[in-house]
């Protein structure tokens, strides 16, 4: 394809996608109503789950993502709200997932120096996990007997949500169940991951980054960010990578 | 204020040309990852962090888990699935993970511990933790040194870096303490 056909007028559509949700169509009438309803029930949502992780003195079993998510998931269910409906009002909260991203680049760039030190074993160990994490679910897809394609669906567990849903897709999986299993395995390493270390005695900061970001994607960094900037940093890079591995390793783990 | 404008114009920048690679280039990654690659390409050209960049960043990333709420109840959507498939569901995401976890845990440790002797002493947190972006090169405004790195867990290092108890030659303690973190890997 010609680069010259892509340029011009394909930037101009980049910009209109990327901005799309934040267009002043959003921002009137009934549509602003309820934008301003879901987010400040979400934000809300949000800091009560922070002060209850706080109060529980950080119990796993009290993770931010978790309760604020049951919290926000019974009101919606209550209310009778369709995900369709919150997902539109709650557009803006959404994109700024996008920007949120692109500035894991500030810590990254200023643990440059740490990074350096400890390139070989982080490379190891991604390619071990994102190895380890298709072989287990090839494993229980033996012992389930599962379809193919809710098999391929489940592969990406570990990569990061746009990435895994992607990947699979385009092999014939059901990006609904990849969407739910990459949001439970995030939910769940990073619930899971702290006192495993602990158990195991591994107490750095820089491999319970790398742990929590191969392993919990997204959630695992934000989990880790608010905590401790090494591991949250680890974290992101680690996540980065897998979500690499992910995409070249899928093919030949779907071949299976 | 007009640092603030800039940085966050930057990142916008960034999300766009990456958003314009992936559909250049049809690879499966999301723009935004792509968009943080040039980002940290930008960084590196630069001898730190602009300080506006530092804390916008550090204000957006603190509510990662804000950001992400929208798109993980979006579960909800697939609640029937959930309940027809939800064994090997729990398994994978329970017991999958956990030996996900295990396995990488290990080998980085295992991976570390074989890259020298050192692993304790490398990976003994937060000492080593080297912001060291903003003592490596010279600080043109020292005034605002202590805040050009608004991420990091500032209280314990910035206390440790400015007055060394223990090195009494070191006003220069900055340099010193980049040679450490460097020195730790032979």
């Amino acid at each position: 394809m010609s680069a010259q056909a892509l340029d011009g007028a394909s930037l101009q559509a980049v910009i209109t996608a990327v901005f799309a949700p934040l267009l002043p169509a959003q921002w009137t009438g009934a549509a602003l109503l309820q934008t301003l309803l879901w987010s400040a029930l979400t934000i809300a949502a949000y800091f009560l789950a922070l002060w209850l992780f706080k109060r529980a003195r950080q119990h796993p079993l009290c993770i931010p993502v978790l309760t604020a998510g049951l919290l926000m998931g019974a009101i919606l269910l209550g209310s009778g709200t369709s995900y369709g409906q919150y997902e539109t009002a709650a557009a803006q909260l959404k994109w700024m997932l996008a920007p949120a991203l692109v500035l894991l680049a500030v810590p990254l760039r200023q643990q440059l120096v740490q990074m350096r030190t400890v390139w070989r074993p982080l490379l190891g160990a991604v390619m071990a996990g994102s190895v380890t994490a298709m072989v287990c679910v090839l494993a229980i897809g033996w012992v389930f007997a599962l379809e193919p394609e809710v098999l391929i669906s489940m592969l990406p567990k570990s990569a990061t949500m746009p990435i895994a849903v992607q990947g699979a897709q385009a092999l014939g999986g059901l990006p609904g169940l990849t969407a739910v299993n990459v949001a439970f395995t995030g939910i769940a390493g990073a619930m899971m991951i702290g006192p495993m270390l602990r158990w195991m005695r591994l107490k750095d900061e820089i491999l319970r980054g790398v742990t929590m970001g191969l392993t919990a994607h997204a959630i695992g960094v934000a989990h880790e960010m608010p905590r401790n900037q090494t591991s949250g940093t680890f974290a992101a890079l680690a996540m980065s990578l897998t979500g690499v591995c992910t995409a070249v390793l899928l093919p030949l783990g779907a071949a299976f | 204020m007009f640092a603030y404008l800039l940085a966050i114009a930057a990142i916008l920048v960034c999300l766009c040309l990456g958003q314009w690679l992936v559909l250049l280039t049809g690879a499966p990654l999301p723009g935004a990852l792509l968009g943080m690659l040039l980002l940290l390409l930008g960084l590196l050209f630069l001898p730190r962090v602009p300080h506006a960049l530092g804390v916008v960043a550090q204000i957006m990333l603190r509510h990662l888990v804000l950001w992400l709420l929208p798109s993980v109840l979006g579960v909800l959507l697939y609640l029937d699935l959930l309940r027809q498939q939800w064994l090997p569901l729990a398994i994978s995401s329970v017991l999958a993970t956990a030996i996900t976890a295990a396995v990488t845990a290990w080998v980085f440790h295992w991976l570390s511990a074989k890259d020298g002797t050192d692993d304790g002493a490398a990976n003994s947190h937060p000492n080593t933790d080297p912001d060291n972006s903003p003592h490596t090169t010279p600080d043109t405004t020292p005034g605002t040194s202590p805040h050009s790195n608004p991420i990091s867990q500032q209280k314990p290092r910035h206390s440790a870096n400015t007055n060394p108890p223990t090195n009494p030659g070191a006003s220069s303690a900055h340099p010193h303490g980049h040679a450490l973190a460097q020195e730790v890997r032979p």
